[in-house]
């Protein structure tokens, strides 16, 4: 474990001392910002508007980041060949893949506790313009937001594991980021994969499908940026039934990965 | 114990389903613990495949490789060794201590000692004025300064260097070699590939030289010198020099006669005692003998030949 983090703090460094992953933060903080500037559209409309463009600006851009970071941390450990000079210590192969993935982990929970306070902020100070021009707060379900927010983090970490699984088996970062956003894609569709399936009759398609819908991680009921807006929460058992989901799912990825890992040959 | 025990080693880089590309075919050698081993061959022999399989990177098709009795596959060999690749690169986004303290925590460096033992190091490669400059600024001499500096970190028993003194300036190369005498001195083993003879010549007590997926000759310089003598040489002064060297004709490769002095050549050893019996016995006197062996280039682009 103490190896897995060293290698992990180094990957966050690396991380943000990357130029790009600054550029998309600032973009995004200042995306935000200029949400304030949207002249107000109709009373109480504004405050939803508003509230879904933040959660959905930050949900976007800390994909792509992600799915970016993701597939080039261990991609470009093994092309520039710096992995020889890690895996020549005494440190197995499994302990350098958790290693990456926490790494990624920590830099998921940064970029959403900025881009986090950064909506919550948002949200409180539109709401307030709101009521000096109008004399009307708009009620807010700060709580419900910050759970959308928080399972922001949790579709990251599962996007992490995808793109430690496709670094392992793919040989090129570019094809590697390209599958992971294409699985992260179809993950937030399969909620409609499943009103497909109710129409088509054909047996063997209904198969291809349910595994499709079983085997996709399912990013949709990650999701929950609509309910918040309304404050509908996920109760305790949901909540608890989702976390592990993404624990058993990142666990399969990541165990998945390792095994291909140990035999692979590093050049 | 040997430091590494290699033998009958097979390994083929698989290109595709069906297609294998042989690369070693029934590898042995041994290194032995204290001393540099040079690991000779031309370009695609196989040295940096064989230095990977030292390091667990590839895993071989058959054979026994070990590291201080430790399979090479085994965490524990790890320990030992401090690897250095060929044209080695860094992150990028870090400079020399940075990147030489993060080598130290993996390698489990006690901590209060790492920042005292990095500038040690730093000096000692000579990289002082470039420690805090990101490294990819480094050029390629630079880079193969802190790349023997991170091999050396933790003080390993086993030194694995794939070419350490390629891309080096003459300064650069001096320096290198002090601190291979150095390791050597404080009992290390050294195993390093190269095709710069000069070096191997200077540098290593034993040399092994690779030649298609098998050692194709080993030994101490001497030893691989002495098997290749071209002839030995025999300088006689005295006025009887002509008929001495007369006398010996039959075993003789050549004799050319100066005034009073006879140079005679010949290639069998056995004919030294044969000679020097006869010195004493006669008026003349010997004025030298001497061993003319091929250089070790010779000998290298020699074996090339053959495979
Ligand atoms: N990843 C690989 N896949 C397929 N073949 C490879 C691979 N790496 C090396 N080879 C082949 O294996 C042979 C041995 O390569 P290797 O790098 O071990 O040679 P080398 O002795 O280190 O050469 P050099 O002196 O140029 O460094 C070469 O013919 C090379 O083409
Ligand atoms: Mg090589």
């Amino acid at each position: 474990m103490k190896k897995a983090s060293i290698i992990a703090l180094n990957t966050l460094k690396e991380a943000i001392r990357n130029r790009i992953v600054y550029a998309v933060m600032i973009l995004m903080l200042l995306g935000l910002l200029a949400s304030q500037l949207l002249t107000p559209l109709t009373m109480g409309e504004q405050i939803k508007v508003i509230q879904d463009f933040s959660m959905t600006f930050i949900n976007f851009f800390s994909i792509i980041v992600t799915v970016f970071v993701g597939t080039s941390v261990v991609r470009r450990e093994l092309d520039l060949k710096t992995i020889q000079l890690i895996l020549s210590r005494p440190i197995h192969r499994y302990q350098f893949i958790i290693g990456k993935f926490l790494g990624m982990v920590l830099l998921d929970i940064i970029i959403i506790f900025i881009m986090g306070m950064g909506v919550m902020l948002n949200i409180f100070l539109i709401n307030k313009s709101v009521y000096y021009s109008m004399w009307y707060f708009h009620e807010i379900h700060y709580i419900a937001i910050l759970e959308a927010i928080a399972f922001m983090a949790l579709q990251l970490i599962l996007i992490n594991a995808v793109s430690v699984f496709f670094s392992a088996i793919t040989s090129s970062a570019v094809i590697g980021a390209l599958f992971t956003f294409f699985l992260y894609v179809v993950g937030m569709f399969t909620q409609n994969l499943n009103d497909l399936l109710k129409m088509v009759h054909k047996s063997y398609i209904t198969w291809i499908i349910k595994i499709i819908y079983y085997a996709v991680p399912n990013f949709s009921t990650l999701d929950l940026k609509n309910e918040a807006i309304y404050g509908i929460i996920p109760n305790i058992n949901q909540a608890l039934f989702l976390f592990s989901y993404v624990v058993l799912y990142t666990g399969f990825l990541l165990i998945v990965a390792i095994l291909i890992f140990e035999n692979k040959e590093i050049r | 114990m040997k430091t590494i025990e290699c033998k009958d080693i097979h390994f083929s880089y698989k290109a595709g389903f069906l297609r294998h590309y042989r690369v070693l075919k029934g590898l042995s050698f041994d290194v032995d613990q204290r001393g540099i081993y040079g690991f000779l061959g031309i370009n695609g022999s196989g040295k940096t495949t064989t230095i990977k399989l030292l390091n667990n990177f590839i895993k071989k098709d058959s054979g026994t490789l070990t590291i201080f009795g430790f399979d090479a596959q085994d965490i524990k060999a790890r320990a030992y060794i401090g690897y250095m690749p060929e044209n080695p690169s860094f992150y990028v986004y870090l400079n020399a201590k940075e990147f030489l303290t993060f080598i130290s925590r993996l390698k489990g460096v006690h901590k209060p000692e790492i920042k005292e033992r990095i500038d040690i190091l730093i000096k000692l490669v000579g990289l002082e004025r470039h420690a805090d400059m990101p490294i990819s600024k480094y050029s390629r001499g630079m880079s193969q300064r802190l790349g023997l500096a991170q091999a050396l970190i933790g003080d390993p028993e086993l030194l694995i260097l794939d070419e350490p003194m390629a891309n080096l300036d003459p300064i650069g190369r001096r320096v290198f070699r002090e601190i291979f005498f150095k390791l050597k001195e404080r009992g290390k083993t050294l195993f390093f590939s190269t095709h710069i003879i000069p070096d191997v010549e200077m540098i290593c007590d034993k040399v092994g030289i690779l030649m298609d997926g098998r050692i194709a000759k080993e030994g101490s310089i001497d030893e691989l010198l002495s098997s290749h003598i071209e002839y030995i040489e025999c300088v006689i002064k005295g006025k009887e020099a002509g008929l001495f060297a007369e006398r010996h004709k039959a075993h003789t490769l050549s004799v050319t006669m100066q005034t009073d002095t006879a140079i005679i050549r010949f290639t069998d050893k056995k004919f030294v005692d044969t000679i020097l019996k006869d010195i004493v016995g006669s008026t003349v006197k010997l004025s030298s003998l001497e061993e003319h062996t091929q250089s070790l280039e010779d000998i290298f682009v020699h074996e090339a030949g053959r495979a």
